[in-house]
């Protein structure tokens, strides 16, 4: 309703609270003793050497928590909070994973993790970090009283226990990309968090970790500030001090334009021409793991009519709005980018199919359109009212542009902007929408089923979940799921049951996606980034940037 | 907030002149700022009753491939981020620029008129209770009530028309009622009682005449303190469903892209203190005219 | 002036001045429970269940009775005790606070700075009446009351932050100096949209007071110009000039909302509208109740000025007491 700052990775941290709630996704992880799991991230060369070091950064983030703690951090949120709260484990800009706290990690069977713990590091009020403290951390997100945005990525975990220097967690059914979860989950001092008690992630009581920054400073969802931890146990953080703040679009256009901004992550794409534009900044881009989408709600009137969903598709031209609306993104054919599949299966196998997949999507043609909508229930056409938020433009300048098409042929869409409250509650929570609503759905994982599951699995409808927006179910792709679900991670079994999964529900059309938008990082002139990937927030990007000249 | 009362706006010279040199003014000389804001009004007027045989292009055709062109043969002002051409909106924005502070105005105008009628005339607890209730909502922040009593209720543009109805009465009520009061014990008046004409007769045709130019005063004011208010609230996203061609909208949705095209953004701006100066001036002038005439009788 | 005729006036003055501000309370109590939505939405947020909600509204005692809650309310109110935000659990007041640090300095320099420029133009412009000094001051006073704050903020931020860059564009720096550095534009902006109504009514007030007897019978005495002003006529002239920047001040209020969102600063008008937003009930309370606890002290404030500077005023105290 206000224009606040923008919080268009807001769906991402969404997707990442739905419910994984999959039948049993079994997985063994690699063998070997360094437990490492294959990601799906681009492959991008190692950090570059040290240039100079960089005193003071200050750098714009799409989202910050309302606490300064892991129970509310979540999606790009993390950038930040985990920079002070380390992880056991460290997703690299190679998609690999590598130990941090955890020295080394293995998993005896399937539902059984065990990592062991680093000794000798300490917090910054030179505590020492013992497993007691992993213990509680974990234990925080766990649990039938846990109040964590993360909870629902721990329902399987049963068990978490210190054994000596090692730390074990038991789960209850087998999940391949729980160790994903323990990727984004932050370490900190349980005896610090019992003393603050309810004051802990609060600006006068703060939080205490053992990462390469300590937190200085803190504005509910605004701004963290950040000095380096001199007594770092790990590899000298290269910054002095991080200045991380939440800008709304315009302060943030101005704030680059006047220099006061070095660094920006996840630019808003409204905007790109003028940042392309600007002189001593540039841009780089690769494409994100999301996708913007509409969803028609199949299990009830006017959308449940096939020949409606059709129509409405044939009328949205997704060449035109990703091009120009969403400055050169790619329009999408399926609901994940073919990013997702690198690495898993071989390329061509990969263009093969989604050529497939694009011609089972409705091509942009009006006079299919009319022809399609002639065939259902409606031939005069509907009318109805797509909700948007302010937080995100996008939202409200592509349901324009495609309302001018669809009102060509009797589908009349008005645009409604409401605040978030009201538009989560709506179109994720309760499914309460006219029928058509429009969002930006980002995977919460680097897992090529994370997508796939969340929006076309049934457990994920109210009440059972909420991110299946379009209350599609088939137990045909539930089946696929399933089977899935029952492989290990990097099976290329397993990478095409989601293709069959995505061509099925295209045949069924509960959604039509629209475009996959790209993710920018922008940089002043001076500085460069190696490895800039759509799981930014889950690296240690300080590591990665670089001052050159 | 502090819109200068009408009459200050006007020069100095014609005043004192009449006042202490004798008139010295023809009356039909018509000052150049009072003529151009009339030309304007009536322009902008017309914008608004027929935007579609005005505008140049369609305001709300969208054509992403052109966003953000800056001024050209094909679009005199350039195109929005969307590629809509931004002089045909600006002159389809007229029409929510004016009818939404023209309804304001109506209804707060005839609510003071009441009002002030009323507890002027009869006096008493009525007039109390009024004046104590005007006062206090003079007294508080528009704006920000009305933006805690919209959000919280979720958004309306009929109620942030209700609310702002409340907030601007207080003004013209002030006015108006010290009007009442002045005239309620003229000559004229008390030989009406005398006679008995009834209470509401005496307001509505002997009063009520006789305050029509303050009336217009009233109106005129009340229109550029609308105009501020709701451009203030549709500049902060609330009441206009997005892709309206409103001023304030405009501005907001545009503003950020200035460097590309500055029109697009800079334009509205103008449009709304173009508006509300050319209100402020015709006020202004009116209310001397009618002064003068009022002297002359 | 007798003390007890001052100490009378200002008790009624005070105790309307509580009145007003248990109404306010009241009004802005109910007013959050009747929306639809509930606060509950905000504190679980997205991610809870219907579980979480119930439990939220247990613990926050949002079932009581709504008297009960007032009670609730208005009794740590007093105490300065608006509990802890929902969205941030950071006590209520320490969030104002850190408001404050940004908006105080904002609307009081701002206001200083009116008082003082429109002041003074405004009594050179009536000295000068009809001049070109005058007219010229009058033509932009229109021009400035025309123009809506926010979009005097974005011409200088453009011009000044953009273009020159001359001047940071957001946030509000830390320590002094930079704070100072950020405050210069929204300071600039406020202090147009205020100088003009000062101006106003000062060059009115003074014209008319300046065309009134006892002036005109002081110059004629051969008393000095200096004296003639400081003495008649701005003491004159003062009262409506007090009651004015009494609405000015108000008006900076809603005008500083504005202006802090435009230039993404952290003060008390953007912690409201976060709060709005978030329908996080201790904020908007807390911040409403504060809001109409300044502006109550500001009328006091201007009452009392005007029973000082008005003669005709206290006498007629005088005379009934």
């Amino acid at each position: 309703m206000f224009n606040e700052p923008r919080r268009i990775n807001r769906r991402q941290a969404l997707a990442v609270g739905g419910a994984l709630t999959l039948g049993s996704l079994i997985a063994a992880c690699g063998g070997s003793s360094d437990g490492e799991a294959t990601g799906t991230a681009p492959a991008a060369a190692p950090p570059a050497g040290s240039g100079k070091p960089i005193d003071a950064l200050t750098v714009s983030v799409p989202q910050l928590g309302d606490l300064l703690h892991t129970t509310r951090s979540v999606g790009p949120i993390l950038g930040i909070t985990l920079l002070g709260l380390e992880p056991l484990l460290l997703y690299r800009p190679d998609g690999r994973l590598g130990p941090n706290l955890a020295e080394s990690w293995r998993q005896p069977s399937l539902t059984r993790y065990v990592f062991r713990l680093r000794r000798g590091v300490r917090f910054w009020d030179g505590s020492p970090l013992t497993p007691a403290d992993v213990v509680a951390s974990f234990q925080v997100h766990a649990g039938r009283s846990t109040v964590s945005a993360s909870a629902s990525y721990w329902t399987k975990v049963k068990r978490i226990a210190a054994d000596g220097d090692e730390i074990v967690v038991d789960l209850s059914a087998p999940e391949p990309e729980f160790i994903y979860t323990i990727a984004r989950t932050g370490v900190f001092s349980a005896d610090f968090a019992r003393r603050r008690g309810d004051r802990l992630g609060s600006p006068s009581a703060l939080n205490m970790g053992t990462g390469p920054y300590r937190f200085t400073g803190f504005t509910p969802m605004s701004r963290v500030q950040m000095e380096r931890n001199d007594r770092y146990w790990g590899r000298a953080p290269p910054i002095g001090r991080i200045d991380a703040r939440v800008l709304n679009q315009d302060n943030l256009l101005l704030g680059v334009q006047s220099g006061d901004v070095d660094a920006a992550f996840a630019l808003p794409v409204s905007q790109l021409k003028s940042f392309a534009s600007l002189p001593e900044f540039s841009l780089t881009n690769v494409a994100d793991a999301a996708v913007y989408k509409f969803n028609m709600v199949v299990d009830r009137a006017p959308w449940d009519d096939p020949h409606l969903r059709r129509a409405f598709a044939h009328a949205v031209d997704r060449e035109t709005i990703a091009a120009g609306v969403l400055n050169g993104a790619a329009p999408a054919t399926t609901l994940e980018p073919p990013e997702t599949f690198a690495g898993a299966l071989p390329r061509a196998e990969v263009e093969r199919a989604y050529a497939e997949l694009a011609t089972l999507l409705p091509a942009y043609d009006l006079d299919k359109a009319k022809q399609e909508l002639a065939q259902s229930r409606y031939p005069d056409g509907v009318e109805t009212t797509v909700l948007v938020m302010a937080s995100d433009p996008n939202l409200s300048a592509i349901t324009q542009t495609a309302a001018q098409g669809a009102g060509e042929i009797g589908i009349e869409i008005k645009v409604r902007e409401v605040d978030e409250n009201t538009y989560n509650n709506a179109v994720y929570l309760r499914h309460t929408t006219d029928g058509l609503s429009i969002d930006n759905f980002g995977a919460g994982g680097p897992d090529l089923l994370n997508i796939p599951d969340l929006t076309l699995n049934s457990s994920n409808i109210p009440p059972t979940g909420f991110t299946d927006v379009a209350n599609y179910a088939s137990d045909e792709v539930d089946r696929l799921l399933a089977a899935a679900s029952r492989l290990k991670v990097d099976d290329p079994r397993r990478a095409r049951l989601a293709l069959d999964v995505l061509r099925t529900a295209a045949e069924d059309l509960p959604y039509v996606p629209i475009a996959f938008p790209q993710v920018y990082l922008g940089l002043r002139d001076g500085l460069a980034y190696s490895g800039f990937n759509a799981f930014w927030w889950l690296n240690r990007w300080p590591d990665q940037l670089v001052a050159q000249g | 907030m502090s819109v200068p009362d009408a009459r200050l706006a006007l020069p100095v010279r014609g005043r004192s002149a009449a006042r202490g040199r004798g008139r010295r003014r023809r009356r039909g000389r018509l000052p150049l700022s009072v003529a151009l804001s009339a030309i304007f009004l009536l322009a902008a007027i017309a914008c608004a009753v027929a935007p579609g045989l005005l505008a140049p292009q369609d305001p709300a055709l969208i054509d992403p491939a052109s966003a953000l062109q800056t001024a050209s043969d094909a679009h005199l002002l350039g195109t929005d981020a969307l590629g809509r051409d931004v002089l045909s909106r600006l002159v389809a924005g007229a029409r929510s620029a004016l009818v939404g502070p023209l309804i304001l105005t109506t209804a707060t105008v005839l609510l003071s008129t009441f009002l002030a009628l009323v507890a002027g005339y009869l006096g008493g607890w009525f007039d109390a209770v009024v004046s104590r209730v005007a006062d206090t909502i003079y007294a508080l922040p528009a704006l920000i009530v009305t933006i805690v009593i919209v959000g919280v209720f979720g958004g309306g543009w009929w109620l942030a028309i209700g609310v702002l109805v409340l907030f601007n009465m207080p003004t013209g009520l002030r006015i108006l009622r010290a009007a009442v009061i002045e005239r309620r014990d003229l000559p004229y008046v008390e030989a009406a009682r005398t006679i008995g004409v009834g209470r509401w007769s005496i307001m509505t045709r002997h009063l009520l005449p006789n305050l029509e130019p303050l009336i217009v005063t009233c109106f005129f004011l009340g229109f550029t303190y609308g105009m501020v208010e709701l451009s203030a609230l549709s500049f902060l996203g609330l009441g206009v469903p997005p892709g309206s061609p409103d001023w304030g909208r405009m501005l907001a949705e545009n503003r950020v892209q200035v460097s590309q095209n500055a029109w697009a953004a800079v334009a509205p701006g103008i449009a709304i203190v173009a508006t509300v100066l050319s209100a402020n001036i015709l006020g202004g002038w009116l209310y001397e005219q009618l002064e003068r005439r009022k002297r002359e009788r | 002036m007798t003390g007890k005729a001052i100490a009378t006036f200002l008790a009624r003055r005070l105790a309307a001045a509580v009145l007003v501000l248990l109404v306010v309370s009241v009004v802005v109590f109910l007013l959050i429970h009747l929306a639809p939505g509930g606060p509950e939405q905000a504190v679980g947020g997205e991610f809870a269940t219907p579980q979480q909600l119930a439990n939220i509204r247990a613990s926050l005692g949002l079932d009581d009775p709504l008297a009960a809650q007032y009670w609730q309310f208005l009794s740590h109110a007093v105490t300065l005790d608006f509990g802890s935000s929902i969205a941030t659990r950071e006590p209520v007041v320490d969030a104002i606070r850190s408001g404050l640090g940004v908006t105080a300095p904002l609307v009081l320099v701002s206001f200083l700075l009116i008082c003082l420029i429109g002041t003074a133009l405004g009594t050179l412009a009536a000295y000068r009446a009809g001049g070109p000094l005058d007219r010229a001051t009058v033509g932009l006073a229109l021009v400035g009351a025309s123009a809506p704050a926010f979009v005097t903020a974005l011409i200088l931020l453009t011009i000044f932050g953009v273009q020159l860059q001359w001047l940071p564009v957001f946030g509000d720096g830390d320590g002094f100096v930079e704070r100072a550095r950020h405050l210069v534009l929204p300071i600039a902006t406020l202090t147009i949209a205020g100088t003009t109504a000062m101006l106003q009514i000062t060059r009115t007030r003074v014209k008319e007071v300046l065309g009134e007897d006892h002036v005109t019978f002081a110059r004629a005495r051969g008393l000095s110009s200096r004296y003639v002003i400081e003495r008649s006529v701005l003491r004159n002239a003062g009262i409506q000039i007090v009651t004015r920047s009494g609405t000015i001040v108000v008006g900076l209020v809603s005008w500083g909302l504005l202006v802090e969102t435009t230039f993404g600063l952290d003060g008390v008008g953007s912690l409201l509208v976060k709060a709005i937003n978030a329908r996080d009930i201790p904020v908007i309370q807390g911040v409403t109740l504060l809001i109409a606890a300044f502006i109550v002290t500001v009328n006091v404030v201007v009452d009392l000025l005007y029973f000082a500077l008005d003669p005709r005023v206290r006498m007629q105290r005088e005379v009934r007491a």
